[in-house]
């Protein structure tokens, strides 16, 4: 004779919940995604190429032009992100824990470990203007 | 104290339970934040918060009940924990709600923190990136959840959200099932607001000014911000407050043994995290530096919100319309509101471009008096406070720095060649600094006399710069009072200082005039008196001097004139040849002035091809200075200097290839010549500097003495202080004439090939007596120091001196002044001193070396200078007997310039040398 098994309400309710766990992350991923798609904005940055020799520290980037170069760095901190806004002693410097770095990015003062992202970029030389190119 | 008595005190203290009163703080930090919700603007939040500190005072209020009942409510949340935890006995949770109540504590930290970012200054940006990475760092989820959390950058609709609604519905929740009640007691919720709005009215909830350097977290994470700055890899913090949460929740289900372990690893590990955070808020300054209390900088990098500033709840702001508070550099800034109208400031320093808080700090969000000049610095640019005011990073970021390692700022070479003098060094090339002056006979003698001029010496006092000013950091040199100005600083003296409202500024400008330079620079070497032709006497103010011929300087010593530099006459200033990365510095370390110095008389009097660089490849300081002072002329191309091949950005190749130099502060444009054919016939004199020939004077002092005089009443002038004692100096004699010349070895080889002759004057013939010095016991307290120190004197005239007066001049040779002959008869030269013999070295007493005699012992001030060998003085005086008959513009004499030993080889008969022993 074979047993009837039976479940109780409670427990029915809890293994539902998990299983409906999966669909809502999947939902919430999703929908997060397409967001982000919809909202990703400009990833050129554009400068007056004039701009004169020395660092130059803006919102995501930080620009260094030296004779007839641009180094092109992301402001971001490779330790935990924080805007690097000092540049001291040939080093760019992060305010939140004193990492440096040099003006090629390498990491020269933990904690950071590795160097600032580069960033490319291409020269309009007819309207004089400097296009950064965000990755 | 008994434990009754404590028990009293923690019954008033500690009105009710932890638990009921945190809900009592929660629920003031509800509604407070509900009023702070009407005048807090998502779009523009720094702004809004600003607008509100500025001009709407029950709002600020509001925010201060929020901030304060929030920081409380976290605290009592911490203590409720720690009171449950640390009691083995406490009423084990059911697992679902004390899972709920363990990841609570995420929310609480998290609606703590997102209050903390909505303000959106410059340190909650960065605490905002700060997490954003280290959720980015969770792995697969991890930018899914950091988006989530926070949304895009620059955008604070979803922390705002997640801040009002999602962590302050769930805390709401959660304590209604564990406290069964959300609304606690009356007496509780009633005793909070009051004890916050004291704390409201008189501390301030922070807002950062986005100038100051300095930035950190919350002060609850500081700890952690601490442990952060240890990890290269920061995700792993991540791992350890998941690890500390799976502890909690575990700790009620142990048995005694691991639970009695792990409360105690729980209670170290709390008191451990304590300890950091103290360290983060007490002991972390600019960069996450260390710093200590009796740091200078102490005071101004560590900030707390804790400065007692009550707040004016009914000042009468109805007058002012809020969108007329001027907004600088994206900050709202208050000051001009009162401070409108000022002039006098350079274009660059004009507060409607940088406002007023960029430089003089304290708090542009107030209208209040106390609170808006609370911190503030009313002279910025000194050494102090320079990178906060002057330096910060949108202004001049890498200038402080350099400034400070410059030979103006650490005196290196003047500490140096004192401490070499009093034995107390061995070395003439160590580098010193003055603010490593200790209390020795050396640095009390510099403490006594010298140890003003250096520009960390702060400027504490407002107005010009006068021949008696010293230091002030930038304002040394950039400060410039108009009349107006001069004027406004009068008034404001005379109204006694009190309500009065400035309607001028002084300018900080790059027009630095020699006056800047004059204070410091009338002293010691005298450069900035002999440029313009004075000489210093030993005569009194009081003598009758009613004559252009005499000059009473603010210090009340007396000069003469002399002659003047030739650059002076034609009205250049020290800066037109001196240059800012010279001036300020280039960021290394240097033991004397002529390491420092970067120009050379070369880099425009060109005696090789001109080397230039066109204006697109200078670097930003010069690019600068060049925009502040456009060039007039068609230029091409601007020199630069030998020694570093930086630009000399006022000096420049026009169209027609003509050399011209522009008046920085005249405007005028100089033409430039090039050397005399003489300077660079031949080789002869390759190894002569420009100065050797064209100085025509140089002050030179003999007979002085210095010894201490322990019960005269001194002042130490470095640490600002009257002292008793005092070294004192006795000066013999001054003397106007031409210099002596040396041989300077420029990088410190010894090869003739580098050599250099240069001009020098006696830095020191003096006796020094140290016997009288307390605490001081040197065998050798009483010696004698003839020392000569090389220096450019700056009296250059267009005409060099003639041949006679260095090959035949004594005092050229360093034998002193006398009569120096040569006998045709007997071809042999002599020497008769003006001077009587010193007892001490058995030399005339100005004289550097003996008459063909090697100097021995200490001779000069530096280790790469010293007096002619007698091999170069004969060598000389050889030169000098054929100007006994020889006119020394003769054809013979100038076809000695290119090979004079031929033609020593082919002499004739009545031709006359002389002959060495």
């Amino acid at each position: 004779m074979q047993t009837e098994k039976k479940i109780s309400r409670n427990r029915f309710f809890k293994i539902l919940g998990s299983i409906l766990i999966f669909p809502f992350f999947y939902a919430w991923i999703s929908s997060v995604q397409k967001h982000k798609k919809t909202q990703a904005g400009n990833r050129e940055l554009i400068y007056p190429l004039d701009l004169s020799a020395g660092v130059h520290f803006e919102d995501q980037i930080i620009i260094i032009k030296e004779t007839g170069k641009f180094t092109i760095l992301s402001s971001r901190c490779t330790h935990l992100g924080c805007k690097i806004n000092k540049f001291e002693n040939n080093q760019l410097i992060c305010p939140c824990h004193g990492s440096a770095f040099d003006i090629e990015g390498s990491c020269v003062k933990g904690p950071a470990g590795k160097p600032l992202q580069r960033h490319s970029y291409s020269i309009d030389s007819e309207n004089r203007k400097l296009i950064v190119h965000l990755s | 104290m008994n434990s009754n008595n404590w028990k009293k005190i923690k019954k008033i203290i500690f009105f009710d339970s932890y638990g009921m009163m945190s809900i009592g703080f929660f629920l003031v930090c509800v509604f407070s934040g509900i009023f702070l919700a009407i005048p807090y603007d998502i779009h523009d939040p720094y702004s809004s918060i600003g607008k509100l500190l500025i001009a709407n005072p029950w709002a600020s209020f509001f925010r201060n009940l929020h901030y304060w009942s929030a920081q409380l409510f976290l605290v009592f949340i911490i203590l409720h924990v720690w009171d449950y935890l640390g009691n083995s006995k406490s009423i084990k949770p059911k697992p679902g709600i004390w899972f709920r109540l363990v990841i609570s504590l995420l929310f609480v930290f998290w609606v703590m923190l997102s209050g903390f970012i909505l303000k959106a200054d410059a340190d909650s940006l960065q605490a905002r990136r700060i997490l954003e990475t280290l959720l980015s760092s969770i792995p697969v989820f991890g930018d899914i959840i950091s988006f989530s959390v926070l949304g895009p950058e620059n955008d604070f609709q979803i922390i705002y959200v997640h801040h009002i609604a999602t962590t302050s519905i769930f805390i709401a929740v959660i304590i209604l099932e564990h406290a069964h009640t959300i609304w606690g007691k009356l007496k509780t919720f009633i005793i909070s607001l009051i004890l916050i709005s004291l704390l409201s009215i008189v501390f301030q909830a922070p807002l950062h000014n986005n100038l100051d350097p300095i930035m950190k977290g919350p002060w609850y994470f500081l700890g952690l911000q601490e442990i952060l700055h240890w990890l290269s890899h920061p995700g792993v913090s991540l791992l350890l407050i998941l690890g500390i949460l799976v502890l909690i929740y575990f700790l009620p289900s142990l048995k005694t043994r691991p639970g009695f372990i792990l409360r105690k690893s729980l209670l170290y590990s709390f008191y451990f995290y304590l300890i950091l955070t103290l360290i983060g808020n007490f002991f972390r300054g600019e960069d996450w530096k260390w710093i200590w209390p009796w740091n200078d900088l102490y005071s101004i990098q560590i900030q707390t919100p804790f400065n007692p500033v009550f707040m004016d709840l009914y000042s009468d702001f109805d007058s002012l319309n809020l969108s007329e508070i001027p907004v600088i550099l994206g900050r709202e800034e208050a000051c001009l509101i009162c401070h409108s109208g000022i002039q006098g400031f350079s274009p660059a320093h004009n507060p409607e471009a940088i406002g007023c808080v960029s430089c003089h700090g304290g708090n542009s969000f107030s209208l209040n008096k106390k609170q808006a000049h609370k911190n503030m610095i009313l002279i910025p640019g000194n050494n102090l406070d320079a990178a906060r005011s002057c330096g910060t990073t949108n202004c001049h970021p890498d200038i402080p720095q350099r400034v400070k390692s410059s030979l103006m700022s650490t005196l290196s070479g003047m500490i140096t060649v004192d401490r070499y003098v009093f034995g107390e060094t061995n070395s003439l090339s160590e580098i010193s600094h003055v603010h490593d002056l200790k209390q020795t006979a050396a640095d009390n003698h510099l403490r006594d006399l010298c140890a003003s001029c250096h520009l960390g010496n702060s400027k504490i006092e407002i107005g010009p710069v006068t021949q008696l000013s010293r230091g002030g950091g930038c304002n040394a040199c950039h400060l410039n009072y108009s009349n107006s100005a001069s004027q406004a600083h009068r008034e404001y003296h005379s109204s006694g200082k009190k309500d009065y409202k400035l309607t001028s500024h002084p300018a900080l400008s790059i027009d630095v005039s020699d006056d800047h330079c004059f204070g410091c620079h009338s002293r010691s070497g005298r450069i900035s008196t002999n440029y313009e032709g004075w000489h210093e006497t030993l005569l009194d103010e009081h003598d009758s001097l009613n004559t252009p011929a005499y000059r009473i300087l603010e210090d009340h010593r007396v000069f003469t004139f002399v002659e003047d530099d030739i650059h002076h006459r034609k009205g250049l200033a020290c800066i037109d040849c001196h240059n800012s990365n010279e001036l300020m510095g280039d960021g290394k370390i240097y033991a004397h002035k002529e390491d420092q110095v970067q120009v050379a008389c070369e880099d425009c009097h060109l005696t090789e091809p001109a080397q230039t660089l066109s204006p697109n490849k200078f670097d930003s300081e010069n690019r600068k200075i060049l925009e502040l002072r456009p060039a007039t002329e068609g230029i091409h191309r601007y020199l630069t200097t030998i020694k570093t091949g930086k630009t000399i950005v006022n000096t420049f190749i026009n169209k027609y290839d003509s050399i011209k130099l522009t008046g920085k502060i005249s405007g005028k444009i100089h033409p430039v010549l090039a050397p005399a054919d003489v300077c660079t016939r031949g080789n002869a004199h390759n190894d002569l500097t420009c100065s050797a020939c064209h100085t025509s004077w140089a002050p030179r002092c003999l007979g002085c003495h210095t010894d201490y005089e322990p019960h005269t009443p001194g002042y130490d002038i470095y640490a600002n202080k009257f002292t008793r004692g005092s070294w004192v100096e006795y000066a013999g004699k001054y003397l106007a004439i031409p210099p002596s010349l040396g041989v300077e070895y420029p990088s410190r080889g010894k090869t003739d090939s580098e050599r250099k002759i240069k001009t020098a004057v006696p830095g020191m013939i003096m006796t020094l007596d140290k016997s009288s010095y307390n605490h001081y016991s040197d065998p050798e307290a009483y010696r004698f120091l003839r020392l000569f120190a090389p220096a450019e004197a700056h009296t250059i005239q267009a005409e060099g001196r003639s041949c006679k007066s260095c090959h035949n001049d004594p005092v050229a040779l360093g034998y002193g002044e006398g009569k120096l002959n040569f006998d045709l008869n007997t071809r042999k030269w002599s020497f008769i001193p003006r001077y009587q013999l010193n007892k001490y070295d058995r030399l005339p007493e100005d004289a550097w070396i003996g008459f063909l005699i090697e100097g021995k012992g200490d001779l000069s001030t530096r280790d790469n200078f010293r007096p002619f060998s007698p091999e170069e003085q004969k060598s000389i005086l050889t030169v000098g007997s054929c100007l006994n008959c020889h006119d020394e513009n003769s054809e013979i004499m100038m076809q000695s310039l290119d090979d004079f030993q031929g033609l020593l080889n082919h002499l004739s008969p009545e031709c006359k040398v002389p002959e060495w022993e």
